[in-house]
């Protein structure tokens, strides 16, 4: 009678292809049942996490992913909304797809708008509290909500995500590296927006610590046409800014 | 902390606008504890809603307490945090297996029942429980294989687990038909078996039926009603031990709010009737 962690080693190997545990009183075709749940239930998490890039492979060539993905990948934790971080590197090593390297970077963001979803939540400061303090862009620093993240990604990515949303925008893809803003406002609303260039260092430097006035002197060198009150409109608006101090007081 | 002994649902966030809505007279609502380890965001802010207006089942299915590893210690951490930050009125987990060496496989997989696995799950169960600061319930699974090795009776081995570490019984009335139909067995002597003392509560899900080449069997699917020898199973125990809480689990090709409570009041229903039975008895 073999230890119980021996037959869970059995076990684990038969679930992956392998041959049936020994000790069984029952079928092959019963042992099977088990195989088929671990690998469909599995499957299903990695399509939840990844609509984008199963439309654009389709279901059968995502299946075929998906299941090497579980084989070199398989979950680590019971919580399977943080599984799947190395998609993106997985995508991008598979030579059948080398010709689509824009899949890495969809990937990306799909699991940038699954931290947002499930990230922490809080309340946006009150836009006349911020407009206070607003006269003293030398020293005003900023903090957005532990949602926000900005993606530098190599290829047109985000505009290739985008084309697999409702309402698709009608214009051809621009081959370039995108940057992409995801986030939450709310509770509820994943927000996943096309920065330009000089947006992006904005919000990067401002996530960094920078001042206001020295995160766009940032964003300033990219581009003449940069305006940061447009930016601080928008985060404003999106409720993404959680608190606001000024250089050289105690916070 | 208990459930009361009315019926209840499996919560679907995508029928929490019509609760909203219809404000069902409902016992209790239960989650999936996996599904709501995140931060925040709308996971968290439905539940502190539902947690406001009803008495909360937490399930696990990650846990893990029939493998033969220690448990996962971040995963018992996750459960202790939302556990304190929730306080619901149950706890429960499987007699499964889930992971083993660092994998998750993500299914409830079965076990043999010998005094080594005894030892294995009891001690488990009492590091959840202390873990927890709270008694658990403990659920009997749905089976599809047999091993030769087992030596203790399934009713057997749960009846000693109570014993030992002082936990309660989740009694899943679908899990003993299919369990029973795919090894020949007979549910009602398993009922008659089953340590109902210590049940807490009771769930009642679909199956659904997969032909293979040796003659029918039974899966565990949670896609579909509650099939009607699974009724006259629950009816019959209720008229026995009395009204318990009772969970209508329906997790896969999920129905609109309405159907799903169509099924709750038809549990409650019966129960209505064994309060009836108590009374006069």
């Amino acid at each position: 009678m073999p230890a119980h962690p021996e037959r869970l080693d059995h076990w684990r190997a038969a679930l992956a292809g392998g041959a049936m545990p020994p000790g069984l009183t029952t079928s092959e075709a019963r042992f099977a049942i088990y195989r088929n749940n671990v690998h469909h239930s599995l499957h299903e998490a990695l399509r939840a996490r990844f609509p984008a890039l199963e439309r654009l492979l389709g279901a059968e060539c995502f299946r075929a992913l998906s299941a090497d993905f579980i084989a070199a990948h398989p979950p680590r934790s019971p919580v399977l909304h943080e599984w799947g971080d190395a998609m993106p590197g997985f995508v991008a090593t598979l030579a059948p797809l080398a010709h689509l390297p824009y899949l890495a970077d969809v990937a990306r963001i799909e699991l940038a708008r699954g931290r947002a979803y499930h990230a922490a939540d809080a309340r946006p400061m009150p836009p006349e509290a911020l407009l206070a303090l607003a006269g003293d862009m030398a020293r005003l620093q900023l903090v957005l909500v532990p949602a926000a993240e900005v993606l530098r990604l190599d290829t047109p990515g985000y505009q290739v995500w985008r084309r697999q949303q409702p309402e698709p925008p009608p214009s051809p893809v621009t081959w370039q590296g995108d940057a992409v803003f995801v986030s939450r406002r709310g509770v509820d609303q994943v927000l996943t927006r096309a920065l330009d260039p000089a947006e992006a260092v904005f919000i990067e430097a401002l996530r960094a610590g920078e001042t206001c006035l020295a995160a766009s002197r940032q964003a300033a060198r990219l581009g003449a046409g940069f305006d940061p009150i447009t930016v601080f409109s928008n985060l404003i608006r999106d409720g993404q800014i959680v608190a606001a101090r000024l250089t050289g007081d105690t916070p | 902390m208990t459930l009361p002994a009315q019926a209840g649902l499996g919560f679907k966030p995508q029928h929490f606008d019509a609760i909203r809505e219809t404000r069902p007279d409902l016992g209790f609502f239960e989650i999936h504890a996996e599904n709501y380890m995140g931060a925040g965001g709308a996971p968290h802010a439905m539940l502190a809603s539902l947690r406001a207006d009803y008495a909360l089942s937490f399930h696990g299915v990650g846990l893990s307490i029939g493998g033969a590893g220690p448990l996962d210690a971040d995963h018992l951490r996750r459960l202790r945090v939302l556990c304190d930050r929730y306080e619901p009125d149950s706890f429960s987990e499987h007699l499964a297996w889930a992971s083993h060496g660092e994998a998750y496989l993500n299914d409830l997989l079965p076990l043999p029942y010998t005094p080594e696995t005894l030892d294995l799950v009891c001690d488990h169960i009492d590091q959840l429980q202390d873990a927890l600061g709270r008694r658990m319930l403990l659920e009997n699974p749905a089976t599809y294989v047999t091993f030769s090795e087992s030596t203790i009776p399934e009713t057997t081995f749960l009846a000693e687990i109570v014993k030992r570490t002082g936990c309660g019984l989740l009694l899943d009335v679908n899990n003993v038909f299919v369990s029973c139909s795919n090894h020949g067995a007979d549910p009602r002597a398993y009922l008659a078996a089953f340590p109902v003392a210590a049940v807490g509560e009771l769930h009642l899900g679909g199956h659904e039926a997969e032909e293979l080449p040796e003659g029918t069997v039974l899966i565990d699917a949670h896609g579909a009603p509650v099939a009607d020898p699974v009724w006259a199973l629950y009816a019959e125990l209720i008229g026995r031990i009395g009204p318990q809480p009772t969970l209508i689990e329906w997790d896969n090709d999920v129905p609109d709010f309405l159907t799903l409570w169509a099924d709750a009041q038809q549990a409650q229903a019966i129960l209505d009737r064994g309060l009836t039975h108590a009374r006069a008895s």
